[in-house]
């Protein structure tokens, strides 16, 4: 009778061993899981935040006043900028706009789609994870505007999302900044 | 079982369950830090959006040089016990916001008209993500000899400091920038 006992206790001071060890293994690997894709998805918001704010802060350099601006839709801008600050005849012009989401289908997240930057007709696609970007244009009094000429801020966000789902909920990194174009400012 | 074995298995019980918390904390630490990046991405944004405003074109070096750049010696400048709105319709909204809050859109970039005007101005942006950040500004005159020390007196030179603060962040984060007086001298 005592070794029966001996036996059914240490079997469930096994199994008591047994799931903590297992539930411990699952906390790392979906730690290890969200920590990954969380790096990745901030790398490429940290990325791409550098690269529109390299293009946007120079909009309108060495361009006529009031003629910076090409295109202005919630989903896309077409801006005329002197890059390189070379000189009024050495004007850039850059898009920013997103493909459909059918060009990253082949990744579990149903949102994330390429974002093209266009500079002088050179198109570089990325896959940065992008599910969202929208620009809004405000004039000088801080009024939502659809007039090209009349943009003096213009309100930048996006979203990126991490390929596969982490848990139940894909990780996610949104920025927004607003930038006010000095060369779009008369003054 | 005999109480020599149950002693051992109380130990490495204990011995599993301090490991099991060790490892538990150590992954709430990892979530922790991974917001607090997240959290400093956009609070970086928002003070950077923040110092792109105050140091806009359409903002002055001081409410005294509107009309006149021509000005040489810094005495003439606000003294450092007013630095903040000058007039009246600036002090009105200063006081409408000054618990609660400048909320989008953003009233101050058409409110205020130069530098010092934002000494004291508090802004609350809201992120689709993460919530609200809780924004704070200041303005003061440092010297020229060491441009990080606070100067009581009137220099050609101002500092602006930008305090994000938001639950996720370990501690606020805080940008800084300078402008400087541009003289132009009318001969």
């Amino acid at each position: 009778m005592s070794v029966i006992l001996d036996v059914f206790f240490a079997a469930i001071i096994a199994g008591i061993i047994f799931l903590a060890i297992l539930g411990l293994d699952t906390n790392l690997n979906q730690a290890s899981y969200n920590n990954t894709f969380s790096l990745i998805t901030q790398s490429n918001a940290v990325a791409l935040a550098r690269m529109i704010e390299y293009d946007f802060v120079k909009m309108g350099n060495n361009v006529p006043y009031q003629q910076a601006i090409l295109t202005a839709r919630p989903d896309s801008i077409t801006f005329k900028a002197d890059l390189g600050n070379s000189g009024p005849s050495y004007v850039n012009i850059v898009t920013y706009c997103l493909a459909p989401t059918s060009t990253l289908a082949s990744t579990m997240n149903p949102n994330d789609r390429l974002i093209y930057r266009i500079q002088d007709g050179q198109v570089t696609p990325m896959n940065l994870g992008v599910t969202n970007l929208t620009f809004t244009y405000y004039d000088a009094n801080q009024n939502i505007t659809a007039i090209d000429s009349l943009i003096r801020s213009i309100d930048v966000k996006f979203i990126i999302q991490s390929p596969e789902k982490v848990d139940t909920s894909f990780s996610t990194v949104f920025w927004e900044k607003t930038f006010q174009p000095k060369c779009l400012a008369k003054f | 079982m005999n109480l020599g074995q149950m002693i051992l298995v109380i130990g490495a019980m204990a011995i599993l369950s301090m490991l099991t918390l060790s490892i538990n904390t150590s992954i709430l630490q990892t979530y922790v830090a991974s917001y607090d990046s997240q959290a400093s991405i956009d609070a970086m944004s928002i003070g950077q959006s923040m110092i792109d405003e105050i140091v806009s074109p359409t903002n002055e070096f001081d409410s005294l040089t509107w009309n006149t750049h021509n000005i040489s010696n810094p005495a003439l400048f606000t003294t450092s016990s007013r630095l903040g709105p000058d007039l009246d319709s600036e002090i009105t909204f200063f006081n409408s916001i000054k618990s609660v809050g400048d909320t989008a859109p953003f009233k101050s970039l058409y409110k205020y008209n130069d530098v010092d005007d934002f000494n004291g101005y508090y802004r609350i942006v809201k992120s689709p993500d993460l919530g609200n950040f809780y924004v704070r500004d200041s303005v003061y005159y440092v010297l020229p000899s060491g441009l990080d020390t606070y100067s009581a007196s009137q220099t050609y030179f101002k500092a602006i400091r930008v305090t994000v603060s938001h639950p996720n962040l370990y501690r606020p984060v805080v940008l800084k920038s300078l402008i400087v007086f541009r003289r132009y001298l009318v001969y």
